[in-house]
Formats: structure tokens, C-alpha cells, sequence
């Protein structure tokens, strides 16, 4: 498992944990019922607070990725296709707004944009 | 339940005084008291072990009111590295070992041992030979060995090498893995304090001007530097303090209150209390 | 305690080695042997002395050690110096008594001794409510001028001078021997109730 966590980034430290966790649940990497190491065992390796990294365990499970067992730890919850499905048309609805804005900005019609797609997409 | 807690403590010294002093440490965190020389650091850890006493307010250590009877057991739970204040000089570390094992219903001697030669301390060495780093050593190893569920270290990094700082700053990191271990440890210097503490607490002149989660201190807020004419848009309430050099404005300012598009910069904890503390004056 | 007597002790005996070694000359010369046991009763307070050079009272006071255990400490300190020195010295009398070399009578030396002893005690009772209350550095001449002159005053009125080496008892100290060990314990007994007090006030 490969957590990094930068300093220079105006990202919260918390953030920071919650994404990359989520990320690696999402991509498969972390599977399900796999034990995530120990809020105080990850603060003290990474060396960071043990508030913080609560706070990102926290927010995990508030999300439905992970599930805490009192006394036993955390783990990965069941994977949920239709949560995975809704997080990517999230993901790709803020990609689309971004350029949706920079098309904005240089005067491109939607047709000129949908064009574009398929190119992209016949190069594949 | 809190390692710590310090409600409307006060105390009076001629001229000095900690006032209505609110303080508190949840258990299996590190808080780092900071303040200049002078600011009540001292006095405040002096108020916490019962060694001076409170004129007012009420003082609890790992659970018990300090002027219980019940308290001189705490003090068996509590490890002790303070700055300036040794063993005697003419023992070595063999002695301390035998003082200690009487002193501590827990002393452990293997533990304590193991530590003097993970510090590089020869235990034939008497006290009065060591550096200062030594010195210092010698007194958290002390502080480890007897099962301690809460350290107390006053100024117990100043002076010391960096090298030598991160080393013992990594065995207090160490020794919080352990759920109700808390660590309580005050420097005038931030940066000494801010890569393990949890929380931080700002002494100034005897008042407690910041009592924070560090990372939160650091999302809320940020660095902005903009020229002077530029500085005028930003809203009154976003900004926590400005400095001005002439060629452009440096400001401290909250995140959460910003309108978006401005480059906001990551503050140092050390930068964040000297703005706050700055604009306390103000 | 017994890490407190601990600490005084391997301080002491470390740093003092000279001063044992005259302690023991001392009590080997008959007449002297007053001196030695002063000198035992002094060590408490070049136990203070180290103790504060070290500012160990301040890290003391956060240990599991209550303030009248820090007292009782250094008094308990000074009867066993004091006292092991005494029956050191009364050892020695013995030995040159049964050697035939003993000069003057067996009894009335163990009631020098036994008198030393106590007036030895009773001056460190004087001087630690002082030391606890001022510290030593700044009491270092109150505590040798205290303790000079009681040792002059015994000295002299044993002998018919200083350097005499004969003891002559006055009559009235088998009387007087009881008398002065129950004024010996009342003066010990209110001298740590004061040296209590002055080391909690210090806190305030």
C-alpha cells in the first residue's frame, strides 16, 4: 500500500489520505475485506497527526468505503458497482465542466467539441 | 478521557501572572506548548505536577485532581525531562539506575539500559561529563523506563543538534503509538515541535492566545502575497494579519473566506502564531 | 526514601573520599573524635550543596516524592551519617580501652560520644530549616559559624582546652544524659515540622 503525502499542495492533509485510499478501493487495488492499517500504526509511519488521520478514516466510512469492527479495525466494505459507477459519472461531470469552461473561453461551438470527441475517439 | 486538563488556572509572581488558563490534552495525543522564554511555560508544567501551586482554577492529571491524595500515584505515571535540571553530577548512569529502581514502583532497568546504549551513553560516565544533548538523553531515558503513561518535557529539544532532535523527537513519535500514551512538550522554538504534535498551544505572556488542532490550523488558514492596490479587495474578514515590506503585502489570511481564484500558500504553524499573536497586539 | 538516601550517599561518598579519610583520622585521635561526628552531620549539607548545583529539587518535586519525604530524607540522612561515625568512634574507644592505651574512663568517653552525637544532630536541626528555606549557597556562613562554635563550646567544656586530650565529665552529666536526649528529640521533632513547612511554602 503507497500513501504519500505532500506537503506542498494546498490539499489537506486529510484529503489527501481519504482520496488516495478511495482511490486504490475504486481501482481494485485495496479489495474488499482487506484490513486497512491502524489509524494510530498509519499516523505514526507517516508521521503525521492521529486527528487527522482519524478524520480521513472517518469520512471513509461516512462514505460507505470502509467499515470500522469495533476493537478489530477497519476494513474495505463490500464493493458496490452502483457507488463505483456514480463516483466515475462524478468524476467525468467535473472533467466535462472544466471543458465545458475552456471551450467557453476560446470560442468552440459544442458540435466542434462533440467532433473532436469522436476523432479522439477513432484514434483509439 | 484527557491526559490533561487545566480549567481557569491561575497564578500570580510579583509582576507575572498565568491568567484563566485553559488547557487540554486528549489522551494518546502530543501537544506542543509553545511561547517565548519567559511566556509561563514553565510555570504552567510546574502547576500541572503540584510543584507550584494554583491560586485558582482546577488541575487534573491522567484523570485525577492534583491535590488529591490519590495524586502521588499519578506522579509514578508521569515521566519527567525538564530543562537545566539534572541528576547530580557526580553519578553516572549506573547510579541513576539504582536511585531510579527506587524511586519508581515500574523502573525498568533492561529498558532503561537498552536506551543508554541506543543514546551512546556509557554508563560508567559521570554526569558532569556529558554534553548537554547527553544530559538531556539521560533524562528521557529515565523518563521512559518506568512505564510512564504521560511525558512532560519542558525545553527538552533546545540546545540540541538537529540531528539529535529528530532522533528524540522519533522516540516520542514511538512512544504515542501506544493508545493512552500522551506527551506534553513545550519549546520556545516551533519548528521543533510542529513535525509531531497533534495540537498546539500558543503562551504568551501568561494568557493561552492559541489552543489548536495543528492540522486544522494549517487548513484554515494560508499565505497570500499581493501587491498593495490588489490587497484592497480582499475582504476585512478574511485576513488574520498583514505585513507590509513596502514592495507588497503578505497576508495570513482564512481560506474558507476567500473567494476563490487567489493563490493561497501553505503556512508554517510558525508563521501562523506569530501573525496571531501579532494580531492580538493589535 | 531509600532512593533519596541512595542518591546522598553515592553523591557523598564520591565526592568526598578526603573527608572520610580525615573523618577517620579523626576519630582515631583521642579527644578528636568530636570533630568526626560533626563532620558526619555536616554531610547533609554537601549533599544540599550538590543537589542544588544540579537544580535536582526540581525534578525532585515531580517524582513520586511528597514534600516531608524529601525532608525526612535528608534528616534520616544525617542520623545515619552521624550516628555511623558515632559508633564508629565508640568502637575505636573500646579498642584502645581493651589495649590498655583507653585515657580516661570507658563510660564517660560513650557519654561524650553519646553528648556529641546529639548536640552534632541538634545543630543540623538549626541549620536545615535554614537550607530548606534559603537554600545552601546562601546560608553557607550562618551554617559554618553555627557550627564552629558549638563544636568550640563542646570541645572546651569537656576538656580544659581545645587541643586537650583528656575528657574530664562534670559530675552532674550522668544526671544531665537523660535531659538532653529528650530536649534532643523535641528539637528534632519541632525542627522537621519547620523544615515541612518551609519546603511546601516554597511551592506558593
Amino acid at each position: 500500500m503507497e500513501i504519500i503525502i505532500k506537503n506542498s499542495s494546498g490539499q489537506p492533509i486529510y484529503e489527501q489520505i481519504y482520496a488516495q485510499i478511495k482511490d486504490m478501493i475504486l481501482a481494485g487495488d485495496l479489495s474488499e475485506g482487506e484490513m486497512l492499517p491502524s489509524i494510530r500504526g498509519l499516523a505514526k509511519d507517516l508521521r503525521i497527526s492521529v486527528i487527522t488521520t482519524k478524520r480521513a478514516y472517518d469520512e471513509l466510512e461516512r462514505a460507505g468505503y470502509v467499515n470500522t469492527v469495533g476493537g478489530k479495525g477497519c476494513f474495505v466494505a463490500e464493493t458496490n458497482r452502483e457507488l463505483i459507477r456514480e463516483e466515475h459519472l462524478k468524476e467525468i461531470e467535473i472533467h466535462m465542466n472544466e471543458i465545458a469552461k475552456l471551450a467557453k473561453s476560446c470560442g468552440l461551438t459544442n458540435d466542434t467539441l462533440i467532433e473532436m470527441f469522436q476523432l479522439l475517439d477513432l484514434e483509439e | 478521557m484527557n491526559a490533561i486538563e487545566m480549567k481557569h488556572v491561575s497564578k500570580t509572581y510579583g509582576s507575572f501572572a498565568i491568567k484563566d488558563l485553559n488547557l487540554t490534552l486528549p489522551e494518546g495525543c502530543i501537544l506542543g506548548l509553545v511561547g517565548e522564554n519567559g511566556a509561563g511555560k514553565s510555570t504552567t508544567i510546574g502547576l500541572l505536577m503540584h510543584a507550584v501551586l494554583k491560586e485558582a482554577g482546577e488541575i487534573k492529571v491522567l484523570g485525577v485532581d492534583n491535590t488529591s491524595k490519590e495524586f502521588q500515584d499519578v506522579r509514578e505515571d508521569v515521566g519527567i525531562v525538564l530543562d537545566e535540571a539534572y541528576f547530580p553530577e557526580v553519578l553516572n548512569g549506573r547510579d541513576v539506575n539504582k536511585i531510579m529502581k527506587y524511586t519508581y514502583k515500574n523502573w525498568e532497568e533492561e529498558t532503561f539500559f537498552r536506551y543508554l546504549t541506543q543514546f551512546g551513553i556509557e554508563r560508567q560516565k559521570m554526569f558532569k561529563e556529558y554534553s548537554k544533548g547527553m544530559k538531556m538523553k539521560l533524562a528521557i531515558a529515565v523518563a521512559l523506563s518506568h512505564r510512564a503513561r504521560l511525558l512532560i518535557l519542558d525545553e527538552a529539544t533546545s540546545g540540541l543538534d538537529p540531528i539529535v532532535r529528530d532522533e528524540i523527537l522519533d522516540i516520542f513519535n514511538e512512544f504515542t503509538r501506544e493508545e493512552n500514551h500522551s506527551v506534553l512538550i513545550s519549546s520556545h522554538i516551533v519548528s521543533d515541535l510542529e513535525k509531531i504534535c497533534d495540537y498546539v498551544a500558543f503562551l504568551h505572556q501568561g494568557t493561552l492566545v492559541l489552543h489548536e488542532e495543528k492540522d486544522r490550523l494549517q487548513e484554515t488558514y494560508g499565505i497570500l502575497r499581493l501587491g498593495r492596490k490588489e490587497a484592497e479587495d480582499i475582504p476585512k474578514e478574511a485576513i488574520a494579519g498583514v505585513r507590509d515590506n513596502g514592495y507588497y503585502k503578505e497576508m495570513l489570511v482564512k481560506r474558507r473566506l476567500l473567494p476563490g481564484n487567489y493563490t493561497i500558500e501553505r503556512a508554517g504553524i510558525e508563521e501562523i502564531i506569530l501573525y496571531l499573536a501579532r494580531g492580538e497586539q493589535i | 526514601m531509600r532512593g533519596l538516601l541512595l542518591k546522598d550517599w553515592l553523591v557523598v561518598i564520591k565526592q568526598t573520599k578526603v573527608y572520610f579519610v580525615l573523618m577517620f583520622v579523626f576519630a582515631l585521635i583521642p579527644g578528636m573524635g568530636v570533630y568526626s561526628i560533626f563532620f558526619g552531620a555536616l554531610l547533609p549539607m554537601t549533599a544540599f550543596a550538590y543537589d542544588e548545583r544540579s537544580r535536582w529539587g526540581q525534578m525532585a518535586e515531580m517524582m513520586p516524592y511528597s514534600p516531608r519525604k524529601v525532608v525526612e530524607e535528608k534528616y534520616m540522612f544525617g542520623y545515619l551519617m552521624a550516628g555511623g561515625i558515632s559508633v564508629l568512634e565508640a568502637v575505636i574507644q573500646i579498642l584502645y580501652y581493651l589495649a590498655g592505651a583507653g585515657q580516661g574512663g570507658l563510660a564517660e568517653n560513650m557519654a561524650v560520644i553519646l553528648v556529641s552525637v546529639m548536640m552534632a544532630l541538634n545543630v543540623m536541626a538549626l541549620q536545615m530549616p535554614v537550607i530548606f528555606r534559603i537554600g545552601v549557597e546562601k546560608s553557607r556562613i550562618f551554617l559554618m559559624f553555627v557550627t564552629i562554635s558549638v563544636m568550640m563550646a563542646l570541645q572546651s567544656f569537656f576538656s580544659r582546652s581545645v587541643f586537650e586530650t583528656t575528657v574530664v565529665l562534670p559530675e552532674w552529666s550522668s544526671f544531665m544524659l537523660p535531659g538532653i536526649l529528650v530536649v534532643t528529640l523535641v528539637i528534632q521533632l519541632l525542627s522537621r515540622m519547620l523544615s515541612v513547612k518551609f519546603c511546601t511554602d516554597k511551592k506558593k
